[in-house]
């Protein structure tokens, strides 16, 4: 399932994704693509992502800043080209001018991007008309029963909170009820309680058979998705359910306590088949290779610290491909 | 609160940082303007060409050293020869001369009496000619001071009863005024919308290039048609220049005009990464416009190739156009004939734009 230059990982990723898309494309296929590579003046953005989609999938891309979610999100929304690659989305070919899909997609950019001058209203109904929705009017009304935009049907959108301006972009991305919703990190800066409602109205999508890509960095909102593509440098490290995957992770866990766990991460430094390690409150959390397992609690109880295995989570998996991309950068 | 200097650098340095990031800008900012004076040191002149000039006299003896000196003059070409009495005068109204000069004598006292009779159409060719014709009457008449009958000299304006320059410079100046704000307008509405980043989910929608560029400058063209009208009301108001009925087809001519405009400014918008580029992208072509338009400088004062530069130019056409209807009160087919250079403009400026609007954010 895992694919990693730094974790030596085998190639088991490519197996994972051929085995999928086998089991998709029966019925209900809604996109898959091969191979996409992009890059922007020479320098490498995706380097080669593989997917597939079916109706219903809420599938979450993961992974540390710059590693590609955006820009393959920009690619299947048909907002750019990719430089090589193969696949269709909702049978429009991913390598052919975007504008067709246009119709079909509902994408959510990561910036605010709404006409600040317009109110909720007007707004929804510009996109409900270039959307050539029968009523705009009544779209939009729908979109703001809906999404409870009411109390600010006339506000500008530029005097919206953040929270009620995402509100007020999902709802824009969604008004034509598209079959697949691409949404770039739609809880940025929610409070629990928007974010609950993102998902909730994510989930009422799938359940009626729309599938939705998000990108996002936090990683309750990843364990929420029916799967989850883990994004490092450019292409798809590994991709499946999100608890198979984080326990699956080529590496264990275990936490040491006792003392102060910063200077106990000294202990670990540099010591052969420790992938990393991070604070977390007062304990210290290491992540190994199964090899290295009985150096890492030799070590821990040598020092005086208590040491206990702890099971793997995506998060772990998260911190490890952010490190991995920071020493790609540095090296 | 006192002005602190430090606070007062910091904030320059950001100012300037930001600059410097924008290198395109800078290119603008310093480039163009240096190309700009090459081309413009080149082109214009203040002396116009072969001003056509019709001379008109009984008595050729009279007009024979002049006749001289006019043939080998560049600033102007004697057009027809020497006419009977009244030609000259017909033929400025007929637009075969620009200048007609009458030679003929007082009824009364027998004293020679010079007409020039000058077209107020296109003041920038012909007030230098006048000029120098006026002083070439009083130099001869110095060099002729012993005759006790001292010719006299009159000029008199064909299509401008004032002479004043106001008659000059407005009808031309409607039409600048309208440029500039339409190609800022235009030049403004993609980038501003780029900088807001709604042009992202805009290019994310079915609309297509074509009809965003037509949806977002529609509302500019009410805006410069009515910039217009309301500007020859003005004109018309407080400076007493003539709106004759054929002004209607300027009118109907206008949305055309604002529109190539528009679409090069829109251009400039889509080519821009930001509001700087697309301000200066704009200043720098407004500048051909105005200078090579014929408005402020002779047209004919300029060489050849300046000139075929200026007949691309939208404004040349419709300040001809104007001067056309408005001072020499020609009919409205005076103004169909510049139609057709200002579509061609407009056509090639809109297939840019649409070339330059990027389906993609790449």
């Amino acid at each position: 399932m895992w694919r990693s230059p730094a974790l030596g990982g085998s190639r088991v990723a490519d197996a994972v994704l051929g085995v999928e898309s086998g089991v998709v494309g029966v019925g209900g296929e809604v996109l898959s693509v091969r191979g996409l590579a992009k890059r922007f003046s020479g320098r490498p953005a995706v380097v080669d992502v593989s997917l597939d989609l079916t109706a219903g999938e809420v599938v979450g891309f993961v992974g540390p800043n710059g590693a590609g979610k955006t820009t393959t999100l920009r690619i299947l929304a048909g907002l750019l080209r990719a430089d090589s690659g193969s696949g269709h989305v909702l049978g429009h070919d991913v390598m052919a001018a975007g504008r067709s899909v246009g119709r079909l997609v509902g994408y959510m950019p990561q910036r605010l991007a709404l006409y600040p001058d317009l109110t909720v209203a007007e707004n929804l109904r510009f996109r409900a008309s270039v959307y050539e929705l029968a009523s705009p009017a009544r779209a939009a009304a729908a979109a703001i029963e809906d999404f409870d935009l009411a109390p600010f049907r006339r506000q500008q959108a530029a005097k919206l909170s953040g929270g009620w301006a995402r509100r007020l972009q999902l709802a824009a991305a969604l008004i034509h009820k598209p079959a697949l919703a691409l949404l770039d990190e739609p809880t940025a800066g929610l409070d629990t309680e928007s974010r609950q409602d993102v998902w909730r109205r994510i989930a009422r999508l799938a359940a009626q058979g729309g599938s939705v890509i998000i990108n996002t960095h936090d990683l309750a909102d990843a364990e929420q998705c029916t799967r989850v593509a883990l994004f490092s440098r450019g292409s798809v490290l590994a991709l499946g359910e999100p608890r198979k995957l984080a326990a699956s992770a080529p590496f264990e866990a275990a936490l040491v306590e006792g003392g102060d766990a910063h200077n106990a991460g000294r202990l670990f430094d540099a010591r052969p088949g420790v992938v990393a390690t991070y604070v977390e409150g007062r304990r210290l959390r290491v992540l190994f290779r199964p090899e290295a397992k009985a150096d890492v609690l030799a070590r821990a109880s040598a020092a005086g610290h208590g040491v206990e295995m702890s099971p793997t989570r995506l998060e772990d998996t998260a911190f490890v491909l952010a490190k991995e991309s920071l020493q790609g950068r540095s090296a | 609160m006192t002005f602190h200097l430090w606070r007062c650098l910091a904030v320059a340095r950001v100012e300037s940082l930001g600059l410097l990031a924008d290198r395109a800008a800078l290119v603008l900012i310093f480039i163009l303007p240096v190309l700009q004076i090459l081309l413009y040191g080149y082109a214009i002149s203040l002396e116009p060409k072969h001003v056509p000039i019709a001379i008109a006299t009984s008595e050729p003896h009279l007009v024979q050293p002049a006749i001289e000196t006019i043939r080998s003059n560049p600033s102007v070409t004697l057009v027809g020869g020497l006419g009977p009495p009244g030609s000259a005068r017909t033929a400025v109204a007929q637009g075969r001369a620009m200048i007609g000069v009458e030679v003929g004598r007082d009824v009364s006292t027998r004293a020679v009496e010079v007409r020039i009779i000058a077209d107020a159409g296109d003041p920038a060719e012909v007030r230098p000619v006048v000029a120098a014709l006026t002083l070439g009457v009083w130099r001869r008449t110095a060099e002729l001071y012993a005759e006790d009958q001292a010719p006299s000299v009159v000029t008199v304006w064909l299509h401008d009863p004032t002479g004043g320059s106001a008659w000059d410079i407005t009808p031309g100046l409607v039409g600048a005024i309208v440029m500039i704000t339409m190609l800022f307008l235009g030049a403004l509405t993609l980038v501003r919308e780029r900088e807001r980043g709604s042009w992202e989910s805009l290019l994310a929608t079915p609309v297509r290039p074509a009809e965003a560029l037509v949806g977002k400058l529609a509302p500019y063209l009410v805006i410069g048609v009515g910039q217009t009208v309301c500007l020859l009301g003005v004109v018309h108001a407080l400076f007493g220049v003539p709106l004759p009925v054929s002004t209607w087809a300027l009118v109907v001519a206008t949305p055309l005009f604002v529109s190539s405009y528009l679409v090069l400014g829109f251009a400039f918008s889509a080519l821009a990464q930001t509001q700087i580029q697309a301000v200066q992208a704009s200043a720098f072509s407004y500048l051909p416009s105005v200078l090579l338009s014929g408005f402020m400088f002779p047209f004919d004062g300029m060489p050849r190739w300046a000139q075929v530069v200026g007949e691309t130019i939208p404004l040349t056409h419709y300040i001809r156009a104007t001067r056309d209807v408005l001072l020499r009160g020609l009919g409205p087919d005076a103004v169909w004939s510049h139609i057709g250079p200002i579509l061609v403009f407009t056509v090639v400026a809109f297939s840019i734009a649409i070339v330059c609007y990027r389906r993609r954010l790449d």
